[in-house]
């Protein structure tokens, strides 16, 4: 049985090869354009995969209002960016205000779906959180777009063309670079966040301690010192919260499809 | 706490949401005239209403963790109080069922046909019940099985000219056969990875029904799916519709009663122990996967007759019936019902799908208030409207002795 399922996967494995390497011989520009942009969506994707396996990592929770909030920062920093370009700030600052903005309001909006969906569930059944979180999802959805708009709107590009990247912008974007930079460093940084600083390593306690047969609500009524009960309370709120700052600043950044497409986010973007 | 303490409370809550809400709700940017509106009546009512609202919010919350603290026992849900009375139990049942009868024949044509779809997802619910509520897995592709019986009865009938009637048992030997296949690979896995394949494997359902142009028209559907008829005898179409409702009405009578005898067997007590303690389960001698199985196979023979149904009664499928939020809003009819309880289930089917029809009132807001409510019942009713009991037999002993004890 192991022997066959080694020989399935190697023989998948090989059938993709043999076509991405025939892809490679015959246009090997075009194959590292088609590569890169892939990276460059597959690195935005990371970044909200990390999001999402933090959140369910410490609540055990499929979060399915990720989605949601993922568009919540980008529609925050189109808004900011929309409005600041009409009063004619200078692209740089607009930038920063943008990445900010979406940053904070994410997290903020964490933040509270966490308090009204996920929190009063905790010692629920594990399905009726989720279906919570469907819920906030469809409400989150709809009210963006009541309050703004279910059309496709323009995104201006914020990222300028650098000027030293030109001889190589045939392959990468400037803002395809930018993208997959900023990627790494946020990425580097999470890492650092979740091994060495003590909110990282309450939330990494915390799945441990979560297990439903040994840790019971007794818990939090106040059996443990104070101080070590408040840093699993706050990991807990703060892994809503912690992750958006991630994977909102590379969207908030991201106008290389120069368009903020919300139907892009019906009806289950975060499985996908 | 006080109410002075509440209200600040409430206030600081309106506060935050105010500036939460504030470029989403206040700000508007017209990009074709380059213009900004700044909507500021929208600010106020953000406030004045997320105030009244936490403290709706607030007053309840506390309400249900009072209760909790004082009576845990007593929390058996009224219709199950109500159905084990038995001086309640004929007036409430006979009620019921006039009801039903008089449905289609009391309420125009619409309403009927709505009544049908919500049947339709209560039988839907509860094969699903099997599959979440009783053995415990989590099964986002239900709606694989729900399309192959719809298709079942579409193709046959395109290309065989098999009626609804020789197709409905045959649909179901086939969702049957389809949840022993996709469920032989998956039921290996545990938990939310069970729920990531299974999404997997109805996607795959859903794609290939979409592409493979030969076989199932593709994304243009299959039209013209005839209506069941009465021993060879076709209605027009205001009483086929009453007909349909009452087919549907016995696909779900016979759902219920086989669903309860299910429940309260041998393979059904398997599930319930499946779901509490896997390993126990293994000591006690249940064999784990066949159990598993079962469940998975049984609970694609009702949506795959659910399928049949719905290509009947809508006379045309395609592809987009069929995609994983219909899944979704199955499990939400299970959750929401209160898992692993039959009545819930019926319940929950029928708020959660005549709910949006009736919210058509208030058109664009329908789906907002509708996943508003989802976290509402969620929170203050995580088991479900109804929540299943457990069938408690009680033996008093000391009772017992004492009768006795007069006796000799």
């Amino acid at each position: 049985m192991r022997w066959i399922n080694i020989g399935l996967g190697l023989a998948v494995t090989g059938i993709i090869g043999f076509f991405v390497v025939r892809e490679l011989l015959i246009d090997p520009l075009y194959f590292f354009e088609l590569f890169l942009g892939g990276l460059t969506r597959g690195s935005i994707y990371a970044l909200i995969a990390l999001g999402y396996t933090m959140v369910y990592g410490i609540i055990q929770l499929i979060n399915f209002a990720h989605g949601e909030i993922y568009m919540i920062g980008a529609m925050t920093a189109l808004i900011v960016a929309s409005v600041l370009g009409l009063w004619g700030w200078n692209t740089a600052v607009i930038a920063i205000l943008a990445v900010v903005f979406a940053i904070v309001y994410s997290c903020a909006y964490g933040f509270t779906v966490e308090k009204i969906a996920y929190k009063p569930l905790r010692n629920s059944p594990r399905l009726s959180a989720l279906i919570s979180a469907i819920g906030m999802s469809l409400f989150l959805q709809n009210y963006v777009m009541l309050a703004q708009t279910p059309d496709y709107l323009p995104f201006k590009s914020l990222i300028p063309d650098f000027h030293f990247w030109e001889p190589y912008a045939h392959i990468i974007t400037s803002v395809e670079l930018t993208i997959i930079i900023t990627t790494v460093i946020v990425m580097i940084l999470l890492g650092i966040l979740i091994k060495f600083t003590r909110i990282g390593k309450a939330m990494r306690s915390l799945p441990v301690m979560w297990d439903r047969s040994t840790f019971s609500s007794d818990f939090w009524q106040g059996s443990k010192p104070l101080s070590q009960r408040f840093w699993v309370v706050s990991a807990l709120s703060r892994a809503q919260c912690w992750d958006r700052w991630y994977w909102v600043f590379p969207k908030a950044i991201l106008p290389d499809i120069s368009t903020v497409n919300m139907k892009m986010y019906l009806p289950f973007p975060s499985w996908y | 706490m006080p109410i002075k303490n509440h209200i600040k409370q409430s206030l600081i809550i309106a506060f935050w949401f105010m500036i939460l809400t504030f470029p989403i709700m206040v700000i508007k940017v017209n990009a074709i005239q380059q213009t900004i509106d700044f909507r500021w009546a929208n600010f106020l009512w953000v406030g004045i209403f997320t105030f009244f609202a936490s403290m709706i919010w607030n007053y309840f919350l506390r309400r249900n963790e009072e209760q909790k603290k004082t009576d845990i026992a007593d929390d058996i849900p009224l219709v199950h109080r109500l159905l084990q009375n038995d001086r309640f139990r004929r007036p409430f049942l006979g009620l019921l069922a006039a009801f039903f009868i008089a449905y289609p024949f009391v309420f125009p044509m619409y309403h009927t046909s709505i009544m049908i779809s919500a049947l339709v997802y209560v039988m839907l619910g509860l094969g699903l019940n099997i599959v979440v509520g009783l053995a415990g897995l989590l099964d986002l592709g239900y709606v694989a099985f729900y399309a192959v019986g719809a298709y079942a009865y579409a193709l046959l009938n395109l290309h065989f000219g098999l009626s609804f009637w020789v197709v409905l048992p045959m649909s179901a030997l086939l969702g049957t056969l389809f949840g022993v296949l996709l469920g032989y690979p998956v039921l290996r896995l545990r938990g939310d990875y069970l729920a990531i394949v299974t999404l997997g494997f109805g996607e795959i359902i859903r794609i290939v029904l979409e592409n493979w142009d030969d076989f199932s028209n593709g994304p243009r559907g299959i039209s013209d799916i005839p209506a069941p008829t009465f021993f060879g005898h076709h209605f027009g179409q205001h009483d086929a519709m009453i007909y349909m409702y009452f087919i549907v009405i016995a696909l779900v009578l016979m759902t219920i009663f086989f669903v309860n005898r299910l429940e309260n067997s041998k393979i059904g007590r398997a599930w319930i122990a499946l779901r509490d303690d896997e390993i126990a389960c293994q000591a006690m001698g249940i064999d784990k996967f066949k159990t598993k199985l079962t469940a998975f196979a049984l609970g694609a023979t009702w949506a795959a007759m659910g399928g049949v149904v719905f290509a009947a009664k809508t006379s045309f499928i395609n592809p987009m019936s069929f995609t994983i939020w219909e899944s979704i809003t199955i499990l939400c009819v299970v959750v929401i019902g209160g898992m692993g309880s039959a009545i819930g289930v019926i319940a929950g089917a029928l708020v959660l799908i005549l709910l949006p029809e009736y919210l058509r009132a208030v058109a664009e807001y329908r789906m907002l208030v509708f996943g508003a409510l989802q976290v509402i019942v969620m929170v203050f009713k995580p088991d479900g409207l109804i929540k299943s009991v457990r069938k408690v037999y009680t033996f008093n002993v000391q009772e017992k002795a004492i009768h006795e004890q007069t006796h000799t």
